[in-house]
């Protein structure tokens, strides 16, 4: 038996078969051999932080020169704006009532009702080369769990695909691995936006199965349908930008612009279910 | 032997550490370099196989654990890459550039093909020409560019472990 072990080929044998066990075991994003995942996250956390704080401190340092002059005529412009939202916020409340008796008539329900809203940094990036996702500093600890929807004041950035215990992965909808299931706001047509390898790196992604007669134009809106159970229906994606038809196929593609700017995310929120 | 684990586990977490924050800011047309490869490599050059072979693993490992994807991939790549490596080392002129930068070079290549054929197994392979010029290719050469002042830190921080495990065995005999 000591012979055998201490044969170099065996060894290199069970290394394999462990890790390919391994490989096996931790495909499922729910799986538990992941918690390993802890050894780095957990202590990495905090240095990403002070990483982040300090890489933002610095740029936000030199950007402030730049920023005076750019500031100062932006104000002048806001201060117009400013008196014309003023009116428009009274138009929207009116709308907001009148919207509220309604669904309250019809006794809809509010889907955001069951989420809490969970404010996270992002304290680190993808690795690799191959992927778009990126770390949260909030895990299980903060009962973040995994399938959670993760978006910003503008629209959807995707979902936690893994959770550790005071960080989660979240992976983005621009990423290969990610699938929505959308619809065009207009025509209200169902579609699927996916990750694409070659859009991916000019922050864009691409949405399947758009059928011929399909009223779809560059510039029209994209946002969840609700379908799948993950995302609650109604976030913006994003904008197309081109639509493309397959040749020789009964469906065309569109290539989408996400309205986040995921070279430039900071921060994100991620919808937690509430118990 | 204790302290030479706490060496490899520091060295691990301050590679990991660069690869998932640091080395954001240098990325040059979406493609950063993977210290984590790089680190493998020299660790493979200076060691004895079953050194560099535990060491890949870990590094691989690491790099799993920082994706967020499958974990193992990486860890098997690194870890068979790195043997045929430390097996030859000692025929080597392990700091002459072009052994650095050609080591480098193949193993980059190698680890980050054969991730590619595993991961895009079931999605086909019609993406291989573009992602080999956009993401293999590049990152190959960056990190060949990255061993060169990588190289000699490591290399002198393994000499003065290794002096101060002469001098150990030296006082206990």
């Amino acid at each position: 038996m000591r012979r055998i072990f201490s044969n170099k080929i065996f060894i290199l044998a069970l290394v394999i078969v462990i890790l390919l066990a391994l490989v096996a075991v931790s495909h499922s994003e729910k799986s538990g051999v992941n918690v390993i995942g802890n050894i780095i996250s957990v202590p990495a956390a905090p240095i990403q932080k002070a990483f982040t704080f300090v890489s933002e401190k610095i740029s936000n340092f030199f950007g402030y020169f730049e920023d005076v002059k750019a500031t100062k005529a932006a104000n002048e412009e806001h201060l117009k704006r400013i008196s014309e939202l003023e009116q428009e916020l009274l138009d929207l409340d009116k709308l907001k009532k009148e919207n509220k008796e309604l669904r309250d008539a019809l006794n809809f329900k509010n889907q955001y009702e069951e989420y809490e809203f969970v404010g996270c940094s992002i304290i680190a990036k993808d690795p690799g080369n191959w992927f778009e996702v990126f770390t949260i500093n909030r895990g299980k600890n903060d009962k973040i769990t995994t399938d959670s929807p993760v978006i910003t004041a503008y629209g959807l950035v995707g979902r936690v695909s893994k959770t550790d215990l005071i960080t989660s992965r979240v992976v983005s909808i621009i990423d290969i691995d990610s699938t929505v299931s959308a619809r065009l706001s207009k025509s209200r047509d169902l579609i699927v936006v996916r990750g694409d390898v070659e859009l991916r790196g000019k922050g864009l992604c691409r949405a399947d199965y758009i059928p011929p007669n399909t009223d779809v134009m560059p510039g029209d809106t994209i946002e969840t349908s609700g379908i799948g159970g993950i995302y609650p229906k109604g976030i913006i994606i994003g904008k197309v930008v081109s639509v493309i038809s397959n040749e020789g196929q009964y469906d065309s593609y569109a290539i989408i612009e996400p309205v986040v700017d995921f070279k430039r995310l900071e921060e994100v929120i991620v919808l937690k279910k509430q118990q | 032997m204790k302290y030479r684990v706490v060496a490899a586990v520091i060295l691990i977490w301050i590679t990991a550490f660069c690869q998932s924050t640091l080395l954001e800011y240098i990325e040059i047309f979406n493609v950063r370099p993977n210290i984590l490869i790089i680190m493998m490599v020299i660790v493979a050059l200076l060691r004895s196989t079953v050194e560099s072979a535990t060491m890949g693993l870990f590094f691989g490992l690491t790099m799993d654990i920082l994706m967020g994807k499958t974990l193992g991939w990486y860890a098997l790549l690194f870890f068979l890459v790195s043997i045929p490596i430390s097996m030859i080392n000692e025929k080597l002129y392990r700091e002459k550039f072009l052994v650095l930068v050609t080591f480098t070079f193949s193993s980059t290549v190698v680890i980050e093909m054969l991730f590619f054929l595993i991961t895009f197994m079931f999605r086909g392979y019609n993406y291989l020409p573009y992602l080999f010029g956009t993401v293999i290719i590049p990152e190959a050469i960056y990190n060949s560019i990255i061993i060169l002042p990588l190289f000699k830190p490591v290399s002198v921080a393994y000499n003065l472990l290794d002096s101060v495990d002469r001098r150990r065995n030296r006082l206990s005999t």
